[in-house]
């Protein structure tokens, strides 16, 4: 065509050439810093929890319902001493579907031991006759399973043993070896009865302990909840509420003797863990001796294994403790000791922020 | 007379099948097997994350409410963690409604990135990403970038094209029919592989805004009205 024209498709082509180099934002050093400081404060759940239905941190304390008021507790728990020095200690559990609130805002359809996931904490002397008086208001057959010297009858894990709905059964057995157990429900498909929140802590306390005596007595129940119902665990927790002893730290004193009567009822993953920080703890394992099996700062226990950790912190501060399975702690199962010094102080920087809705 | 007649009978023709089917109609809501579908059946909750906007340190996920039903979203899942996250307008999304959430989280250039939405009710709500990238903005860089290819892909190639024309005038008889049907094959060929990609397209659109309706309606549109 023209010479111009050529000329100008030549000129447009060398521009072309000389394209743009990259299109990366470019953002200041000092921000960047401050982003990679902000982002690394946003571990955690959103919000806080909206019921109250549950209180993590009675939990912790609480056995044989003594977190009732005596008129209440008269109606779950009663005590009566016979003749050979025992206690006949007689308890009524009653079977609750159960709405939970296991993250802030995050709701699951749970089966409960009296509308509470983990179930009521049993705790007996060796020897003593407990009488557990089963009653099931819940749409499915269920049954309640002891780990711990009983007899077959007793077991709750013979297809002809499930308590039918509306049914009641007792129950009855003596409590030995000592030791820290559990109980759960051991209706089919049981690993459904588990993931549904149906089990608790057993605690039988030696007739004659020689082990230091604790000062504060903590129980932990591992667990986890498929809230979308994949057959995988999304959001998992010590205590059902995931980050719980985040939110509520563990109030101790420096130098006490803290006793964590810990039990794993995880269910989908094949083991869980318990890692404290800055610090190392004596581990009974099953709490079925009276010495020390190990000193160290992280077990593992597969489902239904139990252990006793004896710990004395000795500087105040915030110490977290979690699994060490690292996915589950930032799935939910993680906490904090607010470690006070004798005059009631604990430094707070440490706290875990969570985020607003 | 006759007329009036014929007029009634029209009516009468209109009006009956249609009494009849008002009849028949208020028959089945009111006594007949609707209750099967008033069950007790849980509701459709479909939450659709349309874009992922990277920023330094900082997620941003465009979501919407694709289903019959509010959503409220309780937590959030980056890699099946647990993440802190701030939503806009709020967690609780009604149909057909558009929020944005966003993340401040150390994200890997050039990793794969998942995220899960947890709502109330623990249905959760996925979106992979392949290649997590930091994703271009909107300045004079970008502007420069799309002229250069705009120049490249279409200046460029129909300048080269307008050369060939003092040639192309003087063909006559076979070889200008083979031409012509080459171009025309080649534009229908663009036609089907555009169609291709507006179907690939819908497949990644909203259910709730029926892409495949409004594909048929906007090519019957072109159709008729261009």
């Amino acid at each position: 065509m023209r010479f111009k024209n050529f000329i100008l498709i030549l000129i447009t082509l060398l521009l072309a050439g000389c394209s743009a180099d990259s299109l990366r934002s470019e953002v200041g050093e000092g921000e960047f810093a401050k982003l990679q400081q902000m982002a690394q404060e946003k571990i955690g759940a959103t919000g806080e929890f909206q019921t109250d239905d549950f209180d993590v941190t009675e939990f912790l304390t609480t056995w044989n319902f003594n977190n009732l008021p005596p008129e209440e507790r008269a109606e779950f728990y009663k005590e009566t001493p016979l003749s050979d020095g025992t206690l006949l200690r007689e308890y009524k559990f009653v079977i609750e579907e159960k709405e939970i609130e296991v993250a802030p805002g995050l709701f699951y359809p749970a089966w409960s031991y009296n509308g509470q996931v983990p179930g009521p904490t049993i705790r007996a002397t060796e020897g003593d006759t407990l009488k557990i008086t089963f009653v099931n208001n819940g749409s499915k057959p269920h049954s309640v399973h002891f780990h711990g010297f009983h007899p077959a009858a007793m077991d709750g894990s013979a297809p002809d043993q499930m308590v039918l709905t509306g049914e009641t059964f007792v129950y009855e057995f003596k409590a030995e070896p000592f030791g820290t157990h559990v109980y759960h429900c051991h209706s089919y498909p049981v690993s459904q009865h588990i993931s549904k929140g149906l089990y608790g802590s057993y605690i039988v306390d030696p007739r004659i302990d020689t082990r230091p005596v604790p000062d504060k007595e903590l129980v932990m129940v591992m667990n986890g909840f498929d809230v979308n119902f994949d057959g995988a665990n999304e959001i998992y927790a010590v205590n059902t509420r995931a980050f719980a002893y985040a939110y509520e730290p563990i109030k101790v004193k420096k130098g006490e003797l803290v006793r964590i009567h810990l039990s794993n009822m995880l269910e989908f993953d094949l083991v869980n863990s318990f890692h404290l920080h800055a610090n190392f703890f004596d581990e009974y394992p099953t709490g079925t001796s009276l010495e020390p099996d190990n000193y160290t700062d992280i077990i593992i226990l597969g489902q239904a294994e139990r252990s006793i950790l004896d710990m004395r912190f000795r500087e105040p501060g915030m110490y977290m403790f979690h699994a060490h399975t690292t996915e589950f702690a930032e799935l939910g199962w993680m906490g904090m000791f607010m470690v006070e010094d004798l005059g009631g102080n604990a430094p707070v920087n440490n706290n875990m922020t969570h985020g607003e809705n | 007379m006759e007329k009036i007649k014929n007029k009634l009978r029209l009516i009468a023709g209109l009006a009956l099948p249609l009494v009849l089917i008002a009849l028949m109609f208020g028959f089945f809501v009111k006594n007949g097997p609707l209750g099967v579908f008033k069950a007790d059946m849980p509701p459709i909750e479909k939450l659709f994350i349309e874009r992922v906007v990277f920023e330094p340190e900082q997620i941003t996920l465009e979501v919407f409410n694709d289903g019959p039903e509010p959503v409220t979203v309780a937590q959030i899942l980056v890699h099946e963690i647990i993440w802190q996250f701030e939503m806009t307008p709020g967690n609780t999304l009604q149909p057909l409604e558009s929020g944005k959430v966003f993340l401040h989280y150390p994200w890997t250039d050039g990793d794969p990135i998942s995220f899960t939405l947890i709502a109330s009710d623990g249905v959760t709500f996925g979106k992979e990403v392949d290649v997590a990238f930091m994703t271009p903005k909107f300045n004079m860089l970008y502007v420069k970038t799309f002229v250069l290819l705009g120049l490249y892909v279409g200046v460029i190639p129909v300048l080269l094209g307008l050369l060939f024309f003092p040639y192309l005038r003087r063909l006559r008889g076979g070889a200008y029919m083979f031409l012509l049907s080459l171009t025309v094959g080649l534009l229908i060929f663009l036609g089907f592989d555009t169609l291709g990609e507006s179907f690939e397209l819908i497949g990644q659109l909203p259910d709730a805004l029926n892409g495949l309706g409004l594909l048929a309606m906007y090519m019957t549109g072109f159709f008729v009205l261009g």
